[in-house]
């Protein structure tokens, strides 16, 4: 579950990219194309829509082009925030039905609150996952989910618990938002 | 737009249904044509009195239930086949409902019915991303939902274990239940993590079974004595801003709904039966996790918000309680086949009403309401007045 490198990762908006790994070429691939972006600076944020009729803001994009509060469809496409608070979460002891999720087991989802004002249902990690706790800051992380059946890393985004800036003991920051924190 | 109440009265002639349970040598139709006849029997009716079928199912597949009426012999009557996951039942019970009143048909037949894919359930409601994350997992995303449950009204997790010790035990006098054994509160705390917070006896079993109604204008009853009236049927299919992590929706932060689904979907019910929440003498309350009973409870008005686990501590909610709730174990013990659920829910408040419960039976019971709610979302009421 390491974090992948961003600065590797593409420019690409969510595309395919390749690297090199030491068994060699190795191709990254996002669970979804528009998920997320990432700048220049490895600086990685979710897309979503906002609706510049009623200001309703939605994760991801809406693919219809319509607002489904207002029904508008004059929608935009904006940067959520990399910053959020959990608001609830659940800890999955065995593996879902379907075959669809090729991930670790145990793992851990709930939703996020931005500051923006959208909730997004996500993937947590970066912690014992016994850690968790409703209130928690966390933060955007764009990692490994699984492989594919070629081999290929299917990417995904998470959020992780934010941590304190030179904070030995690993302690996680619940507190409010902490521009110290990376 | 004419209101229902005003049309022709509606009335449960007959009900039928196989026990719930596992059957590794039965198909949906199988147990579907064995609940048509046990219908029929108590209606007193033939099968050529039936003029439309309307059959509930969500896994069966194309003309599931065209293969249960096969079971028992095409007559050139209207099939139709209705899938709305956890309340497949309780939306043909109101389309089968609306077609009497409307006096399209006289006598006509609802068919719930299921053969459970076995192990956890794979929802069709999220997006292939949402899957391929994993946020599928039923358990857990009732878990979230009562991680926030816990936080508005306190609830712990011997609050809602004490919700899977009661429908258990209430199962124990249910002869049609797949589980009919009690469990204790230590037993429920002890069971296997399944989703945090959620433990496997927090958790309804699948079951495969088929359940069923014949509903007909008052004048082609056969038995006056057994006819049970249909005060309401309605169907709520989601509204904006309102959660339902079962089906990956989220709510709004900036435009939360000012009525919820479920919430909706009971006032429509008691407004349609001309009646409020404190003529409620029986109530089936969708348990397919053991808190979403509790918060349920309260979302059908029964009690006031965030009262529920006190009041089940207090025993309002037991048999002989002031509203006693899921009296035939509910999900919790009878199973879920999903199709068959919500008219598993109507099947048991048609038993109380005409006093044929039995051991379990609410003492003067007269008006009862069943709620099913599920992926969709949807969240069907019926209300039956004696």
């Amino acid at each position: 579950m390491e974090a992948v490198n961003l600065a590797e990762q593409l420019k690409t908006n969510g595309g395919e990219t390749i690297i090199m790994t030491e068994s060699g070429e190795k191709s990254r691939i996002p669970i979804r194309k528009g998920l997320w972006e990432q700048s220049g600076e490895g600086d990685v944020r979710l897309i979503g829509s906002s609706c510049l009729s009623c200001g309703e803001i939605f994760f991801p994009v809406q693919d219809s082009g319509i607002c489904t509060h207002c029904q508008g469809d004059r929608l935009e496409v904006i940067k959520l925030s990399s910053q959020g608070v959990i608001t609830s979460f659940s800890v999955v002891y065995q593996k879902p039905a379907g075959g669809f999720y090729g991930g670790p087991i145990p793992y851990s989802y709930g939703f996020v609150k931005l500051p923006e004002g959208v909730k997004v249902e996500t993937l947590f990690t970066g912690c014992d996952l016994e850690e968790l706790e409703v209130g928690m800051e966390v933060s955007l992380v764009i990692e490994k989910l699984c492989e594919n059946a070629e081999g290929a890393e299917i990417l995904t985004y998470k959020f992780q618990p934010v941590k304190i800036k030179g904070d030995k003991s690993n302690n996680v920051h619940t507190g409010g938002l902490n521009n110290e924190t990376n | 737009m004419k209101p229902i109440n005003q049309m022709r009265e509606v009335v449960v002639a007959g009900i039928g249904t196989t026990r719930f349970n596992v059957y590794e040598d039965k198909q949906w139709f199988h147990l579907g044509g064995e609940a048509i006849l046990n219908i029929l029997k108590d209606a007193g009716m033939q099968w050529p009195d039936i003029q439309a079928a309307f059959c509930a199912s969500v896994y069966q597949g194309t003309g599931s239930g065209h293969q249960a009426i096969k079971e028992v012999g095409l007559t050139g009557i209207p099939v139709v086949n209705i899938e709305n996951a956890c309340s497949s039942g309780g939306s043909a019970f109101r389309l089968a409902y609306q077609s009497v009143a409307a006096e399209i048909y006289d006598i006509v037949l609802v068919l719930g019915m299921e053969k459970m894919p076995r192990g956890p359930i794979p929802s069709t409601a999220f997006r292939p991303f949402e899957l391929q994350m994993g946020f599928n997992v039923q358990p857990a995303n009732y878990a979230n939902e009562t991680v926030e449950y816990m936080k508005e009204s306190g609830a712990t997790v011997e609050d809602f274990s004490l919700v899977s010790v009661k429908n258990r035990k209430n199962g124990a006098l249910n002869p049609n239940a797949r589980f009919q054994k009690p469990v204790t509160l230590e037993e429920v705390m002890a069971s296997r993590m399944v989703a945090k917070p959620m433990r496997l006896l927090h958790c309804c079993p699948l079951a495969d079974g088929a359940t069923g109604f014949i509903l007909c204008s008052r004048d082609k009853l056969k038995s006056a004595s057994k006819a049970v009236k249909v005060a309401s049927s309605v169907l709520s299919s989601g509204v904006y801003g309102d959660a339902f992590y079962p089906s990956a929706l989220v709510d709004s932060v900036k435009f939360p709904a000012k009525e919820g689904m479920t919430e909706m979907s009971a006032r429509m019910a008691y407004e349609q039966a001309g009646i409020g929440p404190e003529d409620i003498d029986v109530a089936q309350v969708y348990d397919t996790m053991a808190p979403s009973e509790l918060w349920d409870i309260e979302k059908m008005g029964l009690c006031g918000k965030g009262e529920a686990p006190r009041l089940l501590r207090e025993g309002k909610f037991n048999i002989n309680g002031q509203i006693p709730v899921n009296t035939d174990g509910g999900l919790m013990s009878r199973g879920h086949p999903l199709g068959a659920t919500a008219c598993a829910q109507i099947y048991e408040v048609v038993l109380q009403l005409r006093g044929e419960a039995g051991p379990r039976q609410v003492e003067g019971a007269q008006v009862g309401l069943c709620h099913a709610s599920g992926a969709g979302p949807n969240s069907s009421v019926t209300i039956l007045k004696k």
